[in-house]
């Protein structure tokens, strides 16, 4: 069962952890990065093959916004899927990422459908 | 659809709460552990495994680096965990410091340590009981 690489990039570990848990329970390779330094990080050193990224921009929109940026320009076969995001910013992120809809509190399987519809679309592109 | 934490736990040989602000060391120790049929918790700092555990969160064994950014280090982690959670094996990891004082920890792990080792380690002090049990 090999659905692909989520990297979760999420400040707070009782929201990170259980979906993280979820995602694995679905057949995900699940990445976790507690902030977006993490995330570029894991990102940059490409000791894992990541396929989406799940980010909370709600705690630092710009940083977020940067590392969805630098992700389409360096490695454009990982999709972004931005949750959180305040609706004054939607239109900067909608031009970075597929998605800028999904809120929090996470509903578990509403990310799933996100990230399945993530996959479609690259493997569609391919 | 998603198992719920106790059936998790019932399918693997016990759960790895890891503690290591080195995001890559983290996630590529965390996948290792898995491999061995362990459930892990990622913890980016001693701060974020204190409130998985304060929520009730589950852990068998805590392998735990000492310096890491926030509120407290790996050396205050272990004494709340000893406190709290007694249950709980505890492993340091450091490069920075020798072998703590034996009984304040189950093992000690000198960094840079190999993978093998550490899950050697921590399957020597709980994957055997789990095992069997």
């Amino acid at each position: 069962m090999d659905e692909g690489c989520v990297l979760i990039v999420e400040a707070d570990i009782l929201v990170r952890q259980p979906l993280a848990e979820y995602l694995r329970a679905c057949g995900y390779k699940v990445a976790e990065a507690a902030n977006v330094a993490e995330a570029r990080q894991l990102l940059l050193e490409r000791k894992i093959q990541i396929d989406v990224v799940l980010a909370d921009a709600g705690l630092d929109p710009a940083d977020c916004f940067a590392m969805a940026s630098w992700v389409r320009a360096d490695q454009p076969g990982v999709h972004v899927i931005l949750a959180g995001t305040i609706p004054k910013m939607a239109g900067e992120a909608g031009d970075l990422c597929e998605d800028t809809a999904l809120k929090k509190p996470y509903d578990h399987s509403l990310v799933l459908k996100r990230i399945k519809q993530a996959r479609a679309a690259r493997d569609r592109q391919e | 659809m998603s198992p719920d934490r106790d059936e998790d736990a019932a399918l693997s040989d016990g759960c790895v709460l890891v503690v290591e602000d080195e995001v890559v060391v983290r996630a590529l120790l965390s996948d290792e552990l898995r491999a061995a049929n362990l459930r892990v918790v990622e913890a980016a700092n001693a701060d974020e495994a204190w409130a998985y555990l304060q929520s009730g969160g589950k852990a068998d064994l805590m392998l735990s680096d000492v310096r890491m950014p926030g509120s407290m280090d790996g050396i205050e982690l272990r004494r709340r965990v000893r406190a709290e959670f007694p249950a709980i094996k505890i492993v340091i990891t450091s490069g920075n410091i020798g072998p703590v004082v034996p009984g304040e920890v189950d093992a000690f792990l000198p960094k840079p340590y190999s993978f093998t080792k550490a899950i050697d380690v921590v399957l020597n002090l709980i994957g055997g009981a789990n095992r069997d049990g």
